[in-house]
């Protein structure tokens, strides 16, 4: 226990350190480092650090909590340490609503985040349904297979609205959705993701204990807890929502909600009591970090998703060669 | 005399067109006492537990607990007043012992509470009951299966129910730990509660059972003490195929021939 609050202090120092830091990052007025006297007597650094850098700080550390937390809630009501939004069809599903939002409904942003939303609950369930109705291999194959092929199919019909959109108009929109970044984030855009997401962290956040009891066998839930479902549901819809709210505006984000429960649980053990505390700290440090190196490397954006995945998908295969990965038995 | 269990005329099909799979039993349990369920596979024991624990509703029949209708209890109470250990429980994320004997508290919290002093007190006792408290802090997923099985009883011990199901506690357990889970029913029935196990092993089950209970197709065969039920002539009903018992100092000894 003592050891563990140890990493946990240490975590929220490196994270506080980062957003600090973070202020100082970027490519104006020079690459890299801005330095302090620049952000005092210039004005347009100024300018830029209150209305660019900080938004977009404030959206890359809600997007990075936002990800781990639905990541770990999907980990733990599928009791699959494998599975996150990018695998069940919610981020596939998010994209192509988007994607039919730019291209079919007018591209407002209502029908655009109205869209994704719709699809990103549709994805979920889609994929919950097909893993029911497979015939064969257990519960955690057969939910990976069905959200692979569900995520797949979102994925074809987002090529076709790719290969109907307007090159000039909508096609730049619908590229940048599919990468997935933070340029253009504003405060506008930052009020309205943590308006509908830090409610559904603060939700996922209270139930934290309860999440333990969720990943247990359906037996067990049944003898110990009154209303499962009320509570499966709940969670499942907050996670959705506020993963949809999410990506709406940041496109597709892959890979954090895997790798960083993972890590969480490595670092801190299972419980999610502590485990989704940390997931959430180190979900928002991952993504700023990243976020951070993605405007300030190149003289161009690299985009997140990219970055992400790179990272992430790194982590996953030294996790999975180390035999760190723990699977369920039996 | 009081009872903590009893069923009237109880009837169960998974569906309409299947053959019933417990059909018009009948039965009390006391206070404080052990109950083994005997029978060959998928005659119904596992089902007649997850009945009494609500899992599966019965199409015909009742339920009482403590001589009241199980619909007069609010299923909140019902979680309290029922453990249950499954057969193979599974684990997907490994919890510490004492994190995952903590999660039996849960019928006693509120929605949103979160454990505290009292709950840890809770599981340190059933820890210490089923002789596990000296391994609070290893990860469960690295336990021996005897040593599993003794954390799960745990796990249902922090619950406090009055009524215990355990199905097949003593699958997969070598002979120590057997003994182990034996007498650990024992103790619990001492503390008052109500023992229900099911169990392939009629000699474990006359070790420590008050009652034995003979099941075939969902049908009671016999139910009474040891000495009584397990005959030659009631087991090779039972089961189907010639049994040998052999009175002993200790009482009956079942073999097959």
């Amino acid at each position: 226990m003592g050891f563990s609050r140890i990493k946990i202090f240490l975590i929220l120092f490196l994270t506080i350190f980062l957003i600090i830091g973070s202020l100082f990052f970027g490519r104006y007025p020079a690459p890299f480092i801005t330095s302090l006297s620049d952000i005092l007597n210039d004005k347009l650094v100024q300018n830029v650090i209150l209305d660019i850098r900080i938004p977009r700080i404030i959206a890359a550390f809600v997007t990075g909590m936002v990800l781990a937390a639905s990541g770990t809630v999907f980990q733990m009501i599928f009791r699959n340490p494998l599975v996150d939004a990018g695998f069940l069809g919610v981020s596939g599903g998010a994209a192509f609503g988007a994607s039919l939002g730019i291209v079919i409904l007018g591209g407002t942003v209502p029908a655009i985040q109205g869209s994704a939303a719709f699809f990103a609950f549709s994805g979920l369930g889609l994929s919950w349904f097909i893993a029911t109705r497979i015939k064969f291999g257990d519960w955690v194959l057969r939910l990976i297979l069905s959200g692979i092929a569900v995520s797949a199919v979102f994925a074809s019909g987002t090529g076709l609205l790719k290969y109907l959109a307007d090159p000039l108009r909508e096609l730049p929109e619908l590229t940048f959705w599919l990468l997935g970044g933070l340029w253009g984030i504003t405060w506008v855009d930052t009020i309205q993701i943590s308006a509908v997401c830090l409610p559904c962290l603060f939700i996922i956040f209270l139930f934290r204990w309860r999440l333990n009891l969720l990943s247990m066998q359906d037996e067990t839930i049944f003898s110990l807890v009154a209303n499962s479902s009320f509570e499966r549901i709940l969670l499942l819809l907050t996670a959705v929502l506020a993963t949809s709210a999410v990506v709406c505006k940041t496109g597709q984000i892959g890979w954090v909600g895997l790798i960083v429960p993972h890590m969480a649980r490595r670092l801190c053990g299972s419980d999610a009591q502590i485990a989704l505390p940390v997931s959430l700290m180190l979900g928002g440090f991952f993504l700023l970090f990243c976020d951070d190196v993605s405007r300030t490397l190149l003289s161009g954006e690299i985009p997140l998703g990219i970055l992400t995945s790179f990272i992430g998908a790194g982590l996953f295969l030294v996790f999975l060669m180390n035999r760190q990965l723990q699977l369920k038995k039996g | 005399m009081k009872t903590a269990v009893a069923i009237q005329n109880l009837s169960f099909a998974y569906d309409k067109q299947s053959p019933p799979v417990i059909s018009d039993m009948n039965f009390s349990l006391a206070p404080g006492t052990v109950t083994a369920i005997l029978g060959a596979n998928g005659v119904g024991k596992t089902t007649l537990l997850y009945i009494l624990l609500g899992l599966y509703l019965p199409n015909k029949g009742e339920l009482f607990f403590f001589k009241k209708p199980v619909s007069h209890y609010k299923t909140g109470r019902i979680k309290q007043l029922i453990g249950m250990v499954s057969q193979n429980e599974t684990l997907p994320f490994d919890l510490s012992v004492e994190e995952y004997v903590l999660l039996g508290r849960a019928p006693h919290l509120g929605l949103l509470t979160i454990p505290g002093k009292a709950d840890r007190e809770a599981v340190e006792i059933a820890l210490a009951t089923v002789g596990m408290a000296h391994m609070a802090q290893k990860t469960i997923t690295r336990l021996s299966s005897g040593e599993k099985q003794l954390v799960h009883v745990a796990r249902a011990l922090a619950q406090a129910p009055e009524i215990l199901l355990l199905d097949e506690p003593c699958s997969h357990l070598d002979l120590m730990n057997t003994r182990r889970m034996l007498m650990l029913m024992k103790t619990i029935a001492e503390q008052g509660r109500t023992v229900l196990f099911t169990t392939h092993d009629p000699n474990a089950a006359a070790a420590v059972a008050h009652g034995i209970m003979l099941v075939k197709k969902g049908e009671l065969v016999a139910f009474g003490r040891a000495e009584d039920v397990l005959t030659s002539d009631l087991l090779t009903r039972t089961y189907g195929g010639s049994v040998e018992v052999v009175g002993t100092d200790h009482g009956p000894f079942v073999r097959t021939m």
